[in-house]
């Protein structure tokens, strides 16, 4: 059963959940989890991010939710992720990591799992919390994101067989690679705008002389 | 027959002519559009605050004007003050509540009895004398500028006090002695002087009442941030003098309020910090950069209440002009509010003057905008309610004046029902009269759904009337989450009762349920196979 084996695949993220070193070595070596369970949680997470912006109570929604581009905030959630699963990749292959690109792709995206839930709970609290009570709504959002530190932390500690000193090495290199992709991003953009400014007023003046 | 053709055609067209005229009445529409912005600080449309009701011109006044500088109302008169030129005299009109000239003062005698004249005088306020020399008197004061002294003279021109130029010897440079060319003054409740005073940077001059110089007062601040020092010590001096413009901004106008505080007006803003400040929230300190307008304490420290959901600086836009044409050279050109004057109305109240579009933008004390309207002179053409040049503002009741130096006219505006109806709920509110403000508010959203202020006065009535969802909502409008807040709790609390905690009780106790279950389940697997199959 095709649908009863992803169900179960995508299941065993509570057991990575709640048992980071035991689940993640099992997702790498007893194939515990797949790729395409992976897919269905980054889906699931990108998601819940969007439903966040978008649904999350007024009080605690600063968002223009009357102005939404679907694409951006599909890439405002995606992208985060897949930069950090290439950057991890990246210097994890120069620092003798074990883990292949697969290895990496499953491991951070099971380790998003108690992310997505707690910022789902989070939309749902968010209807019930008045701003005195609103501290709870922060507390579940700081929590979401500490666990998923330690869990994108550990998921890369265990696929790779690292010692924890390297493993936080790893973990600081990454985040450095991630600011240098944006900053080579955004200067390939501005690259890219200048060149096509130059050849479309290029283009004007030749028309302008031509006449 | 020919004849009778032409006979009825000229008849026909004059009856036409006359229906015309009866169609189309000599209609008070304003020539501008009203608007208004929104919480978010877009520009929306709004309903006309104030129209056009009398219109002055030296024609109507029979008096012959050159320049219109300035002009003050006191004891039911106003004093308009034509500067004159270099070849005609300045004089003094004195207007009535109707705008019928009582008289002008062109002829000025001095203190010892000789003719006296004035030089292009730009600035003219009330001085009432005080406490037990108080009987109603009061006399005229004016910036007599390019004779670089302030004179004080009863309302028949004769001089009273002169204030000459106060000692400025600590602003010589290179012996090169300070200039004084004083352009507005006013006095404080001790009767000190304010002066505006060309070329001196250092603030109002604070004169005492015998004309000596007490203090420089309330200079804009100017505050370098660290990353600006940084660069201002790395870089050249050639570079660090492009980069830096240290010199703060010179007051447009000044006007002191009834407790004595000094409202100033600056023409020019800062174009970088205005921008900042242009998406601040209320309560922000970076919003207090954008001052094109400010309430000076006695220490010269601004105290104006910014806590509008906008900040208050006139136009949240910065207008753009395009030069050039052809898509490719363009230069753009941003432009701030800049303020020309200030006038107070009742119940803190103020209104200030756009220099550049001659618009009014009339706020409440806290610094929430109640509306704008008036129109620049930027079309050709003169009409009625366009001010080509704006140069002072009045209050006369809740009317509105202003001052035209370009054509030497005199706007007055009146209050439309909804503009009455938005003084009228904020002054209750600032009386302390919240529901008889909130029952009006609710009034004026009927017939200006943009004014967003209005929601938070209906919001309030609404939410003491125990109607919390439609409360809500109406602060949800303007994203007022402070009062939301207290009206979703109320609300839930009307809905659900105490039952949410129980609600988080049984969630809690489910899911500690679920955990203990398992936990048997293992521990019976346990029992059952022992510690191999479980692990």
């Amino acid at each position: 059963m095709k649908w009863k084996a992803l169900w179960n695949e995508w299941k065993y993220g509570f057991y990575v959940m709640t048992h980071p070193f035991d689940g993640f070595w099992d997702l790498k070596h007893e194939k515990r989890g797949s790729m395409r369970a992976a897919h269905l949680h980054v889906i699931l997470m990108v998601i819940v991010l969007v439903c966040k912006r978008q649904m999350t109570a007024f009080l605690f929604n600063e968002n223009d939710v009357l102005s939404f581009n679907p694409f951006a905030a599909i890439g405002n959630a995606f992208l985060p992720f897949i930069m950090w699963v290439v950057a991890n990749w990246c210097f994890t292959t120069l620092m003798d990591g074990e883990g292949t690109f697969k290895d990496v792709y499953i491991a951070s995206a099971y380790a998003l799992l108690p992310f997505y839930l707690i910022n789902a709970i989070g939309i749902v609290l968010s209807y019930a919390l008045t701003l005195e009570t609103g501290a709870f709504y922060t507390l579940i959002q700081a929590v979401g994101i500490v666990y998923l530190g330690a869990m994108l932390f550990f998921g890369q500690l265990v696929t790779h067989q690292y010692s924890f000193g390297k493993g936080v090495l790893t973990a600081i290199l990454t985040v450095a690679g991630i600011a240098v992709m944006i900053y080579l991003g955004l200067l390939f953009c501005r690259v890219v705008t200048n060149i096509a400014t130059f050849v479309s007023s290029l283009i004007y003046e030749i028309r302008i002389r031509s006449v | 027959m020919k004849n009778r053709i032409v006979k009825t055609l000229a008849v026909m067209l004059m009856l036409l002519a006359l229906m015309a005229g009866m169609v189309i009445p000599a209609s008070a529409e304003p020539p501008y559009e009203s608007y208004f912005y929104n919480v978010n600080g877009v520009w929306v449309g709004s309903a006309n605050a104030y129209s056009v009701s009398e219109y002055i011109t030296p024609g109507t006044l029979g008096v012959e004007i050159t320049s219109l500088t300035d002009m003050v109302a006191y004891d039911g008169k106003i004093f308009v003050l034509d500067k004159g030129s270099a070849d005609k005299q300045a004089k003094i009109i004195i207007l009535d509540q109707t705008f019928k000239v009582l008289s002008v003062i062109d002829q000025f005698v001095g203190v010892d009895g000789q003719p006296e004249n004035l030089s292009q005088p730009e600035g003219i306020e009330i001085y009432k004398y005080l406490g037990s020399e108080n009987d109603g008197k009061y006399e005229l004061t004016v910036c007599d500028t390019r004779n670089a002294r302030i004179v004080r003279m009863d309302t028949t021109g004769k001089f009273v006090y002169v204030y000459e130029k106060p000692d400025l010897s600590i602003l010589d440079k290179n012996g090169e002695e300070q200039s004084y060319v004083p352009k507005k003054v006013v006095f404080d409740n001790t009767n000190r002087l304010y002066v505006i005073a060309e070329n001196i940077n250092q603030g109002l001059l604070c004169l005492d009442p015998d004309g000596s110089l007490n203090s420089f007062f309330g200079a804009p601040e100017v505050t370098a941030d660290m990353l600006t020092r940084i660069w201002k010590k790395v870089l050249s001096l050639a570079g660090s003098e492009s980069l830096l413009s240290y010199t703060p901004t010179e007051y447009s106008n000044i006007v002191s309020d009834a407790k004595g505080f000094v409202y100033g007006t600056i023409a020019a803003p800062d174009i970088e910090s205005f921008q900042q400040a242009l998406t601040t929230l209320a309560g922000d300190p970076l919003r207090s950069t954008a001052a094109n307008v400010v309430r000076l304490n006695a220490a010269g420290e601004d105290i104006l209440k910014r806590m509008g959901y906008v900040p208050n600086c006139g136009d949240l836009i910065l207008s753009v002009v395009t030069l050039g044409s052809g898509g490719t050279n363009t230069m753009e050109v941003t432009e701030t509010t800049g303020f020309v004057d200030v006038a107070l109305g009742t119940n803190g109240i103020y209104s200030c003057l756009d220099r550049t579009f001659g618009r009014i933008f009339t706020y409440d004390e806290d610094g929430n905008l109640l509306f704008i309207f008036g129109n620049g002179g930027n079309n050709e053409c003169a009409q009625v309610g366009a001010v080509r040049s704006p140069a002072a503002l009045i209050y006369q009741g809740d009317n509105i004046v202003v001052m035209d130096s370009a054509y030497s006219t005199l706007t007055v505006y009146s209050p439309t029902d909804y503009g009455a109806k938005v003084i009228k709920a904020a002054q209750l509110y600032y009386d302390g009269e919240y529901e008889a403000s909130e029952k009006i508010w609710a009034e004026v959203l009927v017939r200006n759904s943009n004014m967003y202020y209005a929601y938070i006065g209906t919001g309030k009535a609404l939410y003491r009337n125990g109607e919390y969802a439609e409360a809500m909502k109406c602060f949800r409008e303007v994203e007022n989450r402070e009062n939301y807040s207290k009206a979703l709790e109320l609300y839930m609390k009307e809905s659900f009762g105490n039952s949410f905690g129980i609600i988080v009780v049984i969630l809690l106790v489910l899911f500690v349920g679920t955990k203990v279950y398992s936990g048997v389940k293992k521990f019976r697997a346990f029992m059952r196979n022992g510690v191999k199959k479980v692990m």
